[in-house]
């Protein structure tokens, strides 16, 4: 190879090495990243106005001689700047550049310092129609290699004597154009991965901030929803008492409570909001407490379900609704009169193993504002076992998407029925498990068992 | 999970629009359900006939998404009614007592008939 040619080589090399670091440093100051952000203080324009128009300066002095002709890239600095901060740092670094190269005169002084200055400003201009944005590699490099062809333009218009002019232009155009659009492309792809890493930070930090928020409602909506269960259950005169319920991950609305009534008896309730998360929990925090206090209004459970009703459906938006089993057992009678208001219906195995549903006898609470409610009763003898559950028992669902089932849960009952309710509540729960397995559950798992023990 | 899908189509006949539920409606399709019954009623299309044929199952979230359309209609001309439920779906509404609440029709062509 000539050894001239293996001077420029190196000369060149050297000038994008130089680049590389420039453009390294300035993607790590802080005054870049505010731009990047969309923050334009006075300090960060002056001072990247500053930095790009030092940029402009080295582009001129570390430019060499080529055959005769002076290549040089002191429009990459104002074409940078103007790119990535705005037309105020592209203009004025072109300013600082275009002056400098004033200074040093010849034959094109006047056609340089013009073109380094419009890199600027044209750099800017492209800035702001890409909503004040970089606008990537490829347009920065397209962007380059044209601004040097209007600058040729230039010196050939401006510059005298023409034949000086284009003898010159016809040398330096291609090297120019060449060297200038490698230093925009270090410059840029640098740039882009700044810009590529800031919005994967963002992303993250908002997915992380996203998630926090979900898990702190998550949290909220669990500790309404277990403050709202009883915390001990009352011993019944003649008959065993379990319960139990498995919030799911986003939890569901399922709750269920006794409530000791005057004379030999006790009311039972369970339910399930039509709904998840804290709207569901505080829907059946409303609930739960409207309920309540009509219990104590009404001696009659169809009283006490049509009133609660009513006052739910008042407050009940977005179409929210609960449906709720409510029972009073009479430990006395031995009998259980029920309202079934919209909730799947609970089991009575009797002694014998026979089997019978405490069906519905309304409509779920907060739907219809002037629904009617029947009530039913059953005598109950020893050995009755009724378990109360709501739909997350039955719909809770295998790896084949098989659902639980009632007929599942009614062979369990049936085939456990002679042992203590506490034992028929963990039975049914291992089945569920064993059912499940490892396949996650969407819905809160509720249970109640109620034993009817000998006299 | 036994979600899944659930596509939504609409279609127009005078004043009346059909849209039909093809899936399950269950707490992860809900959200797309209410959004674009709500979007129909904004829109001012208040008779809405379901088309339940290809429905194939709906949860207490699925019914909450129909009934607050429904109370959004409120006592007016317009109204929200079913067609074409299968067996299951029309127990899930007797059982929770929606039949109660919704119109229930045998088929497309009934429902569409009882707004005239």
């Amino acid at each position: 190879m000539n050894p001239e040619y293996l001077g420029y080589f190196i000369v060149l090399f050297q000038m994008m090495a130089v680049i590389v670091i420039l453009a390294y440093f300035v993607t790590r100051i802080t005054y870049f990243s505010e731009v990047l952000s969309g923050i334009f203080t006075w300090k960060n324009q002056i001072l990247l106005t500053l930095f790009f128009g030092l940029v402009s300066i080295y582009g001129t002095e570390s430019g060499i001689s080529i055959l005769g002709a002076p290549i040089n890239i002191r429009d990459l600095g104002p074409m940078v700047g103007g790119l990535s901060c705005g037309p105020i740092v592209g203009c004025g670094a072109g300013i600082i550049g275009g002056i400098y190269r004033m200074t040093l005169g010849g034959f094109t002084c006047t056609a340089c310092t013009l073109a380094t200055i419009l890199a600027g400003f044209f750099a800017g201009a492209i800035y702001l129609l890409n909503h004040r944005r970089f606008v990537g590699w490829q347009l920065a490099v397209a962007f380059a290699v044209i601004m040097e062809g209007i600058h040729m333009g230039i010196v050939l218009l401006v510059s005298k004597p023409f034949s000086q002019a284009f003898e010159l232009v016809s040398i330096v155009a291609a090297p120019m154009i060449l060297v200038n659009a490698a230093g925009m492309l270090v410059f840029a792809l640098i740039i882009g991965n700044l810009i590529a890493e800031r919005r994967t930070k963002e992303e993250r930090d908002r997915y992380g901030a996203e998630l926090e928020r979900k898990k702190a409602e998550l949290q909220v909506a669990r500790t309404i929803q277990e403050s709202l269960l009883p915390r001990t259950l009352p011993t019944l005169p003649g008959m065993e008492l379990a319960a139990k319920a498995l919030p799911a991950t986003e939890v569901g609305g399922d709750f269920y409570d006794t409530i000791p009534l005057s004379g030999d008896s006790s009311a039972m309730l369970i339910g399930d909001v039509s709904g998840k998360g804290v709207p569901a929990a505080l829907f059946l925090s409303l609930s739960r407490t409207v309920v309540r206090a009509n219990t104590g209004w009404h001696d009659r459970s169809w009283e006490v379900i049509r009133d609660s009703n009513k006052m739910i459906a008042a407050d009940a938006a977005s179409g929210m609704f609960i449906t709720l089993f409510f029972g009073v057992l009479d430990f006395r009678k031995r009998q259980l009169t029920y309202v079934n208001a919209g909730h799947n219906p609970p089991l009575l195995v009797h002694a014998d193993a026979t089997s019978e549903e405490l069906a519905i006898t309304g409509i779920a609470l907060g739907a219809l504002d002037s629904a009617d409610y029947e009530e039913r009763m059953v005598s109950l003898s020893a050995g009755d076992v009724i378990v109360l559950y709501t739909d997350g028992v039955t719909e809770a669902v295998n790896d084949r998407d098989e659902q639980f089932g009632t007929v599942r849960l009614e062979g369990i009952v049936r085939d456990a029925h002679t042992r203590p309710a506490e034992n028929i509540l963990d039975r049914i729960l291992q089945e569920i498990a064993a059912f499940t397995g490892d396949t996650p559950q969407f819905d809160d798992i509720t249970l109640m068992v109620v034993k009817v023990t000998s006299p | 999970m036994m979600s899944g899908t659930l596509s939504i189509s609409e279609r127009i006949f005078g004043d009346v629009t059909v849209v039909s539920l093809d899936g399950r409606l269950d707490t992860t399709t809900a959200s797309d359900a209410e959004a674009s019954l709500l979007s129909l009623l904004g829109a001012g299309r208040q008779k809405i006939v379901i088309n339940a044929r290809n429905l194939e199952y709906i949860s207490s979230a699925g019914l909450r998404v129909l009934l607050a359309a429904k109370k959004k209609l409120g006592s007016g001309s317009g109204d929200i009614r079913l067609a074409a439920m299968s067996p299951q779906i029309r127990n899930i509404f007797a059982i929770t007592g929606f039949d109660r609440i919704f119109l229930l029709f045998d088929d497309e062509g009934q429902a569409l008939a009882s707004f005239s």
